[in-house]
């Protein structure tokens, strides 16, 4: 710092006064304002992590929107015909199909005639030109006892059927390795580990940092004199302001983490169900005589039930949509209350547990890409409505409706 | 624990030296930013600011000036940002409003008063006169200094001085008033 001597004149007595007086002067600091700095202190990595990722989600979200309706690599004819029922009514067709129009139009991977019943079941598995049997397929199949049996036993004891026809139609090959795999999703379970966040109407990841414009609070009836202030008796007070008299609430976005599993019951419909913890934040304030400031930190866990219908699917792709309810259940409430009048500072803590239940109904749109054998990546943009039920103070009760992003990996088996 | 063991833990990005640093200084860095901005929350901001520069820029501290200089330096350019950012310096109050010039003030009976009085009664100052006597009764830089620091003459910096002086003054007879009273 300068010196004295830095001054081109002497200080009068006074400003010396005032300046021995205030140079070392000290103001007590309350333990929150460290828990501002430190974490702004932390790598920014991090922070790029979670907007790339976010940005990546939303960008590929965006694509398959735009590009999905005119792909053409669907399902040809054929395939698209495998998993319907063949029933009495359509069976004189079938039969009335050459065996080289059967050939031609689904890549046959048999050396004779075969009915359409077994075609229903059987799907070019890969490159070794060998034939997986199915074990499940449409339950009316299940009528034509034999033609069916020998399907089920086929797969039961994992034999492969090879054909010397099946590279007639080389260029065909993928789409129906990806027909496989559709069906493989039928009746299979699916684990998932995510993580989500949400805000009212936008996207905003991170806090509102309201700026103050200056002002002075105290300030005053310049330039009269000033009478000395007295501190209000209710400063000492041990207990905390309820949430709900505070008069601003700065509520930061919630993060949720959870694992949940998932039944798909045919190729369109599934059930998803699981556990769901959610960390939710806000700075609370109130301007008195005192300066109240607090922070509500709640801990919910909750049980999400969601009905999944699959849209559109390939062998790596799936958009999905995603509805239900979850109910939450709030564990642990923490509330860190500093007042201020003056120069004094009075923290106070108080915790404790939270009453009754959040209902919240939920509904998303989903992606999910499988990058490796049964694991997928999925984002989630969501939108959610909770119920007024008597909660704490926290996003949820300052905007009912709020939109947010999920993203995880989902393992299918 | 040594200075100069803090400073390097710090330009290593030691997070125990950093909250040590904290613990140190924030005490009297947050006295710095309630003196030019008289508003508790944004000199809770400010504090936080400075520190992140402090941290930052840390590699920039070379040591050779005094380290608790540099910190302070450092807040109070922080404050001055806020202030220039804000738009809350303002000069412009007549030299009328600040009343009848105030009696000499018997510095015997200015010992009386604590430091807290006497900050509340600068955090009472407007923006300008409070900034200026801050930067040059306080800090210790020179008119032509706050005038290059606030874009100003350095004339319109001493009279901006002048001015705060005599307002404070007064506040502070005041104050002695009242505490003679009682």
């Amino acid at each position: 710092m300068r010196s004295d001597t830095d001054h081109r004149e002497q200080l009068d007595d006074f400003s010396e006064f005032m300046k021995r007086k205030l140079e070392n002067h000290r103001l007590p600091v309350d333990d929150l304002c460290w828990e501002g700095i430190e974490p702004r202190m932390r790598p920014r990595g991090q922070k790029w992590l979670w907007w790339a990722g976010s940005s990546v989600a939303a960008a590929v979200i965006a694509l398959l929107f735009l590009f999905a309706p005119f792909r053409t690599e669907e399902i040809p004819d054929g395939s698209q015909e495998l998993p319907v029922a063949v029933t009495d009514d359509n069976r004189e067709n079938v039969y009335e199909e050459s065996p080289e129009d059967v050939r031609e139009e689904t890549t046959s991977f048999v050396g004779q005639p075969v009915p359409k019943e077994k075609l229903i079941a059987a799907v070019v598995s890969d490159e070794s030109s060998t034939v997986l049997i199915a074990e499940k397929e449409i339950p009316e199949i299940a009528d034509s006892v034999e033609i069916q049996d020998e399907t089920v036993q086929l797969a039961d004891e994992g034999k492969k059927v090879s054909s010397p026809d099946l590279y007639s139609y080389e260029s065909k090959k993928q789409t129906y390795s990806s027909a496989g795999k559709n069906r493989k999703a039928e009746g299979k379970w699916s684990v998932n580990a995510g993580f989500g966040t949400g805000g009212h109407v936008s996207l905003g990841l991170g806090y509102d940092y309201a700026v103050e414009a200056p002002n002075d609070h105290f300030n005053p009836s310049y330039p009269g004199t000033i009478p000395p202030p007295v501190k209000p008796p209710f400063f000492g007070n041990s207990t905390v302001l309820s949430s709900d008299e505070y008069t601003s609430v700065d509520a930061a976005l919630p993060l949720s983490f959870g694992l949940t599993v998932r039944r798909d019951f045919n190729r369109y419909i599934g059930l998803e169900t699981g556990l769901v913890y959610t960390y939710l934040a806000s700075n609370l304030d109130k301007w008195d005589n005192i300066h109240y400031k607090s922070r509500l930190e709640l801990h919910y866990l909750g049980i999400p039930v969601n009905l999944v219908v699959s849209l559109w699917q390939n062998s790596r792709w799936k958009i999905y949509l995603s509805g239900g309810f979850m109910v939450e259940k709030g564990l642990r409430a923490k509330q860190t209350e500093t007042r201020y009048w003056q120069t004094d500072v009075k923290t106070l803590v108080d915790k404790g547990g939270i009453n009754g239940l959040q209902w919240s109904l939920n509904a998303s749109a989903g992606v999910s890409y499988r990058f490796y054998k049964d694991w997928n990546i999925y984002f989630e943009p969501r939108i959610s409505h909770y119920f007024d039920n008597n909660q704490p103070v926290s996003i949820r009760t300052e905007h009912s409706v709020l939109v947010g992003l999920g993203a995880g990996i989902r393992f299918d088996f | 624990m040594d200075e100069q063991l803090l400073i390097a833990g710090c330009k290593r990005g030691e997070s125990w030296a950093r909250k040590e640093i904290y613990e140190l200084y924030a005490p009297a860095m947050m006295s710095v930013c309630m003196r030019y901005v008289n508003n508790r929350e944004t000199a809770r901001d400010l504090l936080q600011d400075g520190f992140i520069k402090i941290f930052t820029k840390i590699g920039s501290y070379t040591g050779s000036g005094a380290f608790p200089g540099w910190v302070r330096r450092v807040f109070v350019t922080t404050a001055l940002e806020y202030l220039r950012k804000n738009d809350a310096i303002r000069l412009s109050v007549n030299f009328d409003d600040c009343g009848e010039l105030a009696d000499e003030v018997d510095v015997s009976a200015l010992e009386r008063l604590s430091a807290d009085d006497l900050h509340a009664c600068i955090a009472r100052l407007p923006n300008g006169y409070r900034t200026v006597f801050n930067l040059y009764a306080i800090e210790g830089y020179s008119h032509s200094e706050i005038a290059e620091m606030l874009h100003i003459s350095e004339v319109t910096s001493r009279t901006q001085f002048v001015r705060a002086r005599k307002v404070l003054q007064k506040s502070v007879q005041s104050l002695i008033k009242h505490e003679n009273a009682q």
